[in-house]
């Protein structure tokens, strides 16, 4: 279980996340849908200690932190327990597929080699690149990197991935595979927030639906509650601007 | 105007004499410039308290002197300061003792480091920053984002300008008579004080710096090749 209690995070003046409690359960997905600035990549990567928020607590697993206290070993242990899928993919752009794969367990698990790549290797299969093992991203299309993406996340066995606009730079050509991809990653019982604005693949996917809107959460329930039985006149128009 | 083709060979083989200080006088300056730009390059990535300012004054100013400036006030300060400091401290070192190519090598590597730090800061500010924060999401520390992600992409980008760097050091240590080294242009010079056939002195030297810097383009182009069949360095 994951629990995120009261977080907030200002740049300078400007309040971006305003106190936002969240709890998910192991194995549930939790898509966040929301405006543009609406503050979900702030609150993804504050959970990931990309951002510092200013205060609030994260417990995952058996570490419990303040955002704002923090020491670096603690930023470590809860960066150990969770993954992060980057709009931009992110991949290391020096390193082959499978060596963005398994960086992560050699450097900072010190798996050993061998194990490692064997696990980097079922991880290429299961996102459908295994005959791409030693391919540069440059060599490879936003999907595929994308599901490079997947796999390195993947292959740190997190608590939770945190994906942000996992579909949003690609070709719409490209967006049904890689969705496919997480959806099947989602079959296989790993927890997940998912930041997203393909609304009939959150409400496929998606365990539960918040959706927040100036760094608060406006309104959440399944998706049936918040798409069909809609209760908050905000959710409403930002609804309303994406026909399904 | 007739042309000593003799005298030519003569000043060429005198002056190659030289060519170990001459190569001393762009190698170390670049070892030591590569080393010191590399580290004054993370303070100022990583914005450390008060060294960042410091050393971004330090590089603004050297970047704007003159070389011939740098190796002339260094011989001054070294001339004046040296025996004081050996003096107060009974030390047996003068300055007529000390090898004057190292004050050479000390203002050339002032130029070097200051040039050379400003290679490696914009080849760490072209990182894309996202793949930082991919390295950090993985679980690296610092450390291991720096030494796994970031100078591995660092030193491809930079390789040419450093390569540049080197040339422009060895070209840099022609000045270096003015603080009495004999380097290979003032080693020709020497010998055509004799006879005032300078101008194939010139061309004698001119031939070497030539020979020199193409060896130099030759070993990293054949790099660069090397680094690119093994698809290291094509970024997309
Ligand atoms: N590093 C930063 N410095 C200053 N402002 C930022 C920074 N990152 C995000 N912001 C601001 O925070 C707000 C929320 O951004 P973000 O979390 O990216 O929103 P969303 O992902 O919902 O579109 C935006 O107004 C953005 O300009
Ligand atoms: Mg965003």
């Amino acid at each position: 279980m994951i629990e995120i209690k009261d977080i907030s995070k200002s740049f300078g003046k400007n309040a971006i996340l305003k106190g936002m409690n969240v709890t998910i359960e192991k194995g549930e997905v939790v898509v966040i849908l929301g405006p543009s600035g609406s503050g979900k990549s702030t609150f993804l990567r504050c959970i990931n200690f990309l951002e510092r928020a200013d205060a609030g607590e994260i417990s995952i697993g058996q570490t419990k932190v303040e955002f704002k206290k923090a020491k670096s070993k603690e930023i470590l242990a809860v960066r150990r327990k969770t993954a992060m899928v980057f709009q931009q993919y992110d991949l290391f752009l020096h390193k082959s597929a499978i060596e963005n794969v398994v960086e992560g367990l050699i450097i900072a698990r010190k798996e050993p080699k061998e194990e490692a790549y064997k696990k980097g290797l079922e991880l290429l299969s299961k996102v459908g690149l295994k005959d791409k093992r030693d391919a540069y991203p440059h060599q490879l299309s936003g999907g595929q990197q994308q599901r490079v993406g997947i796999a390195r996340a993947l292959a740190l066995n997190p608590e939770v991935i945190l994906f942000d606009e996992p579909t949003s730079a690609l070709d719409p050509e490209l967006v049904g595979e890689t969705l496919d991809v997480i959806k099947h990653v989602a079959q296989t019982g790993v927890t997940m927030i998912i930041v997203t604005h393909e609304m009939s693949f959150a409400y496929e996917i998606a365990d539960r639906v918040i959706f927040m809107e100036d760094g608060v959460i406006v309104e959440q329930g399944s998706p049936e509650e918040l798409f069909e039985q809609t209760k908050e006149e905000r959710t409403k128009q930002f609804l309303a601007r994406f026909s399904r | 105007m007739d042309f000593d083709f003799a005298f030519m060979l003569e000043a060429f083989l005198a002056a190659l004499h030289y060519l170990p200080t001459t190569l001393l006088l762009g190698f170390l300056p670049l070892v030591f410039g590569s080393a010191l730009g590399l580290a004054i390059a993370l303070i100022r990535h990583y914005e450390i308290p008060i060294l960042a300012v410091f050393f971004k004054w330090f590089v603004t100013i050297f970047k704007a002197v003159p070389v011939v400036l740098i190796l002339l006030v260094s011989y001054l300060v070294f001339s004046d300061v040296l025996d004081k400091i050996a003096n107060s401290l009974a030390l047996s070192i003068s300055f007529r003792d000390i090898d004057r190519r190292s004050i050479a090598i000390f203002a050339l590597t002032l130029y070097a480091t200051s040039g050379l730090s400003e290679i490696f800061r914009g080849a760490f500010a072209s990182i894309p920053k996202g793949q930082i924060d991919a390295a950090y999401s993985v679980g690296l520390t610092t450390l291991q984002v720096l030494r796994r992600v970031m100078i591995p992409q660092v030193i491809p980008l930079a390789l040419p300008l450093v390569n540049n760097m080197l040339i422009s050091l060895i070209k840099a240590s022609s000045l270096v008579s003015m603080v009495s080294v004999v380097d290979i242009l003032n080693g020709a010079v020497i010998e055509a004080n004799v006879n005032y056939r300078y101008l194939e002195a010139y061309v004698a030297v001119s031939i070497i710096y030539w020979g020199v810097c193409a060896s130099i383009e030759a070993v990293t182009a054949g790099y660069e090749k090397y680094a690119n069949r093994n698809r290291r360095r094509q970024f997309a």
